[in-house]
């Protein structure tokens, strides 16, 4: 109890404040511009992170991660463009209420939802994480072994049709994960005697390459007058939303965001699955079905509520067992253990404080986005007809100073700039550059317990399938990805090219 | 088709990448005195043999493909413009990389403000703008704000160059 009203107390301070409104305002408005997803909004702000206190940094971080949910929403109803892939579902709905001049209402309706999402999402978290917590705690190399698998598991999830180049791109992060000193016996690996590299390659150049960089040079196949083209938002923000209309959503908004946290607690499948079953889940209980897709409350409410449930979610796997559900995720795990923080079922009993500061901070992200997003959303809805040919360039100085600012170094730049290319190569050829971030990240640590499981068993396979743990693990990596599998062949295209 | 033809094109790369990788660059890469069983090379042959196998199951998917379509003969591969990689489309995505690599390098002798300035208005004249001292301008105060916030915020040090920041 000392220990949470410590945790407490660190939120009652300027800078915390200060932090999250900072990382809502930004998430918000990274969010509403097209082009600018949630997890490349925090992997910008991861390098800014590194230069503040924990509290300070987990509270941008997660109020960067709730309001580019919310975000998303705003481009989608005014400029039917979703801002983030999860919000694509809010367009249906969204964009029909803007162009009959509710735009001001739709907005209003989706911050309530994403509000009251978020808030249920972190009660979620608070009652899955320790339980599972106390099961990770029986964890050695060979269960380590088999989560690290049902982490790659999940990059069937999220390849999309082509299971083969999601396997592609997340073998491809491992071996960069290779990059550097071997982690047992301590020999140098595809360094070419560079010393820059001798730490592998740094976590923000991949991050910020693969998803920054890749994005500005995709939009640079656009032509310049197309770059130079202002959004035209439809109408005024002007008109409100009655505590009847939003009241006469509760029921639907309780039930997507369970929906949105439970699917966020599956790892990969994240916040566009979410919003879409969510959205069809509205419908199918709805008493008028058929006017969904014409401009209803229900068809924001139901996406919105469990985009932003699904932060709570998919922090479960990430502070129980350390795994990363989805790319933000990733990225959160990297931001947490640059601030000594280190994911996983110890962390329950080793700092316990830290723990609560993530629940807390998601708490008060939650919170802020309301207050932030009921004063802002005019404002914000003007950030949205941001030219593309001003915001790409400034978004590029932004990820050189980011990478260079980790360690003082214009090589970690250089290599960012690599791996853009790479990143753009890969997507040029239809590669999902998801499963390269998830898999980079887990690199180091399912090499070192598969090589550990095999030296602890004289080089048997027998280790992994005589622990029941890891058995599970390895059956249920399976059978997930099989099920991946089915799901990715027999979804319509649509929902395809959305994973 | 084009579709296929890329995938084929990029089976066909990963497996050469992954033959260069196992044969050359790891033997050439990770030296290691020891009888360990499990070296430090186990774990990235593993991942090139993986990568492989996967980029010759593309290729091959691929290649099954185009032959159906009666596609995978020298003559239609030659004929077909499809087949072939339009480097001209992508001028402008090299223009911008070999530029940053040589900003990046600029950056070290005239400084961090000095570089991203003169850069940064370039850049916003390459992505569209059409008038240079309004990107001039707004790259000054863009610059102006990036340099003051992560020099005193953050105490980043960035690269000084003649001028003396």
């Amino acid at each position: 109890m000392d220990i949470l009203i410590e945790s407490f107390m660190q939120f009652v301070s300027i800078q915390v404040i200060l932090g999250i409104v900072a990382g809502v305002v930004v998430g918000i408005i990274g969010g509403g511009l097209p082009g600018i997803s949630p997890s490349m909004c925090i992997a910008l702000l991861l390098p800014i992170s590194l230069y503040l206190p924990a509290p300070v940094a987990i509270g941008l971080m997660m109020g960067s991660y709730q309001g580019s949910m919310f975000g998303g929403s705003i481009s989608a109803i005014l400029i039917n463009t979703p801002g983030t892939a999860s919000a694509a579902a809010t367009t249906i709905d969204g964009y029909q209420m803007a162009l009959k001049g509710q735009s001001g209402k739709a907005l209003l309706m989706a911050l309530y939802a994403s509000c009251a999402g978020g808030l249920i999402g972190t009660v979620i978290l608070l009652a899955m994480a320790k339980p599972l917590s106390t099961i990770a705690l029986k964890f050695g190399p060979p269960e380590y072994f088999g989560l690290m698998l049902l982490s790659l598991a999940l990059i069937a999830g999220i390849s999309g049709k082509s299971l083969l180049k999601g396997l592609v791109s997340g073998l491809l992060g491992l071996f960069l994960a290779v990059v550097g000193m071997d982690p047992i016996l301590g020999t140098r690996r595809f360094t070419f005697k560079n010393i820059n590299l001798a730490d592998g390659l740094q976590t923000l150049s991949v991050f910020i390459g693969v998803f920054a960089l890749s994005e500005i040079l995709t939009q640079l196949s656009e032509s310049r007058a197309q770059l130079y083209k202002k959004a035209d938002p439809l109408s005024v923000v002007d008109n409100k939303l009655s505590f009847k209309e939003f009241w006469g959503q509760r029921m639907n908004i309780l039930k997507s965001s369970i929906i949105g946290a439970l699917i966020g607690v599956l790892p990969g499948i994240g916040g566009s699955t979410a919003c879409f079953v969510a959205y069809a889940e509205a419908q199918r209980g709805s008493k008028h079905p058929e006017k969904f897709g014409t401009g209803i409350l229900d068809g924001i409410a139901a996406p919105e509520s469990a985009n932003n449930a699904v932060a709570g979610g998919a922090l479960v796997p990430l502070l129980t067992l350390g795994i990363p559900g989805d790319v933000v995720t990733a990225i959160l795990v990297g931001a947490l253990i640059a601030h000594g923080i280190k994911p996983g079922p110890l962390l329950f009993i080793e700092d316990i404080g830290s723990v609560y500061t993530i629940y807390i901070a998601l708490f008060f992200a939650v919170i802020s986005l309301f207050f932030i997003g009921k004063l802002g959303i005019p404002v914000f809805a003007k950030v949205v007809k941001l030219r593309k040919a001003t915001l790409l360039p400034m978004i590029f100085i932004i990820c050189v100073v980011g990478t260079y600012s980790n360690r003082s170094n214009i090589f970690d730049a250089m290599m960012m700039i690599g791996l853009g290319a790479l990143g753009f190569i890969l997507k040029k050829n239809r590669f999902p550059i998801a499963p390269l971030v998830i898999s980079f990240v887990i690199g180091a640590q399912l090499e070192m317990s598969l090589r550990q499981s095999l030296i602890l068993s004289d080089m048997s396979l027998a280790i992994f399938f005589t622990r029941p743990i890891a058995l599970v693990l390895i059956v249920t990596s399976v059978v997930f990805c099989y099920f991946m599998v089915r799901r990715n062949m027999k979804a319509p295209p649509s929902a395809k090219e959305e994973n | 088709m084009e579709k296929k033809f890329a995938d084929l094109r990029s089976g066909i790369v990963i497996v050469l990448a992954c033959a260069l990788i196992y044969f050359w660059l790891i033997p050439a890469q990770i030296r290691y005195r020891g009888q360990a069983e499990i070296g430090p090379d186990f774990f990235p042959r593993l991942l090139v043999v993986c990568g492989g196998i996967c980029g010759a199951i593309i290729a091959f998917q691929a290649a099954m493909k185009l032959k159906k379509a009666g596609k995978l003969t020298p003559k239609a591969l030659l004929a077909d413009p499809q087949a072939r990689v339009n480097f001209k489309k992508y001028a402008r995505h090299g223009i911008f990389l070999g530029s940053a690599i040589l900003y990046m390098v600029a950056m070290q002798y005239i400084g961090f403000p000095a570089a991203s300035v003169i850069y940064l208005a370039a850049l916003l004249l390459f992505f569209g703008h059409s008038k240079p001292l309004v990107s001039l301008a707004l790259s000054a105060v863009y610059v102006a704000v990036v340099y003051l916030v992560f020099t005193y915020a953050f105490k980043i040090s960035f690269p000084k160059g003649f001028l003396g920041f």
